[in-house]
């Protein structure tokens, strides 16, 4: 069974940004990354979109209950562009496979298999 | 003598940052990791990186642009036109990548983080709090219990016994950096160290209390002051009342998510407060004083003669925040009467009530 029902998981990923809000406190002038995210039988998938970002200056940190995306922008002019992803307990922030591809960062986090609906 | 503005696609104004940024984009591109049976790829990207390095360099960029101006000029050919000799035409692919390479994020394959150290900032802690109206409309404090990260008393945030505690593999950052090079992606991915999983301490010098972390679970107890005003479902950010930070971070901040339990005697519309007043007949009709009570004390009202159930009357700055308290009038009339105050009723319709 899913850990979380829909209404749940979105209550944790909010409870998650703010828990974490201190990360972004951390770079006080960086602009936040616009994050989206979608639950599946398999994980969460989480679409950030980096405009104006070459993919060599993105970097994606794995942490244990949120994944970082700090993003170097130049152009127009210089930003940190910065997007926290909560990753709720029932899924695996170490099992990501993450792809860009345009403007958008794909992460998809899996389920912890303990937690896999049969 | 190449175009290095065309072939970057720049105009020849314009800015470092643009320059650099074409450059970014187009040497990814054509990188001769993506490339590898592109021979033409291979030969486009020392192109760019020589366009880059003059370019990207203010005095080159001075030289060549005078250069290119020499050449345009009306009357002159290529043939007239002072050498450029600033170019680093002929350098090996292994040359540019170690020039250029930072542009590209760092050096490939794993490396260290560097711009952070292990100091992670403490979580914000979050607690629902129900306090009664009043304490909400006038303000107060109100004592809650908390569970979370709070400095380890062995080894007072540190994380470790000892002196140089840094972890060798990730020489005390916590933190391994790699480039992710799966299907050509470029962006570089930041992990744990799995070493001293994150703490950056070496595991044989961390502190057995908290195994490095530096923080520890544990309760405690807060008095957390309610500002004047507080509505229902309003966030209370407390800053540095959160967990502790590992590895000497900052603690994080105190997320107070307030809830307001209903009065049976008050209720708020802004800053107003409303209350239902019970006034007996006589007074009602006569006129008088009654007996209110607001948030701010008892105080007496005064109602004018003719006052009927339902009217509002005002006590100036009674309410929230320099607002109003309202007295709705509720005509109370007795359930029982002496003989006399009958007599003297039926008296009163008679005169034609």
């Amino acid at each position: 069974m899913p850990p979380y029902d829909p209404a749940g998981l979105e209550s944790e990923i909010g409870r998650l940004e703010r828990s974490y809000a201190a990360i972004r406190r951390e770079s006080p002038g960086a602009h936040d990354l616009a994050c989206r995210w979608i639950a599946e039988a398999s994980g969460l998938r989480w679409y950030v979109i980096v405009a104006d970002v070459v993919e060599a200056d993105i970097d994606v940190e794995l942490l244990r209950e949120v994944i970082v995306v700090r993003a170097d922008r130049t152009w127009p002019e210089p930003a940190l562009l910065l997007g926290i992803l909560p990753v709720p307990g029932g899924f695996d922030p170490g099992q990501v496979v993450i792809r860009f591809s345009g403007e958008t960062l794909e992460v998809r986090v899996r389920r912890e298999p303990d937690r896999r609906a049969s | 003598m190449k175009d290095y503005y065309a072939i970057l696609g720049v105009e020849r104004t314009a800015t470092p940052a643009e320059i650099k940024k074409a450059y970014r984009v187009l040497a990814l591109k054509y990188h001769p990791d993506r490339n590898l049976e592109d021979k033409s790829a291979e030969a486009r990207f020392k192109d760019l990186a020589g366009a880059y390095g003059v370019l990207s360099d203010a005095g080159k960029r001075r030289e060549y642009d005078e250069a290119l101006a020499h050449r345009d000029a009306p009357g002159r050919g290529a043939a007239g036109a002072p050498p450029f000799t600033g170019d680093d035409e002929g350098m090996s692919i292994e040359d540019i990548l170690r020039r250029f390479g930072g542009v590209f994020g760092g050096e490939f394959g794993e490396r260290i983080q560097r711009g952070r150290g292990a100091a992670r900032a403490g979580r914000d802690a979050e607690v629902d709090l129900t306090v009664d109206f009043r304490t909400a409309a006038v303000g107060g404090k109100v004592s809650v219990s908390l569970s979370g990260a709070a400095p380890c008393a062995k080894c007072g945030g540190r994380g470790a016994v000892g002196d140089d505690p840094a972890c060798a593999p990730c020489r005390g950052t916590g933190r391994v950096t790699a480039q992710s090079r799966e299907d050509g992606q470029f962006f570089t991915v930041t992990r744990p160290c799995s070493h001293c999983n994150g703490t950056g301490i070496d595991p044989a010098l961390a502190c057995p209390a908290c195994r490095g972390m530096g923080t520890v679970a544990r309760k405690r107890a807060l008095k957390i002051s309610v500002p004047e005003g507080s509505e229902d479902g309003a966030f209370l950010r407390l800053a540095g009342l959160g967990e502790a930070g590992a590895g000497g971070g900052a603690p994080g901040d105190l997320l107070v998510h307030l809830r307001v339990s209903p009065d049976p005697v008050f209720h708020r519309e802004g800053r107003d407060v409303h209350a239902e007043v019970a006034v007996p007949m006589a007074i009602a009709a006569l006129g008088g004083k009654a007996p209110v009570q607001t948030l701010h004390g008892r105080v007496n009202l005064v109602i004018p003669p003719g006052t009927s159930s339902g009217v509002r009357l005002k006590l100036r700055d009674r309410g929230i925040l320099g607002g109003d308290h309202i007295a709705r009038i509720m005509v109370s009339v007795p359930a029982e009467m002496t003989p006399r105050q009958r007599e003297l009723m039926a008296e009163w319709m008679k005169a034609g009530a």
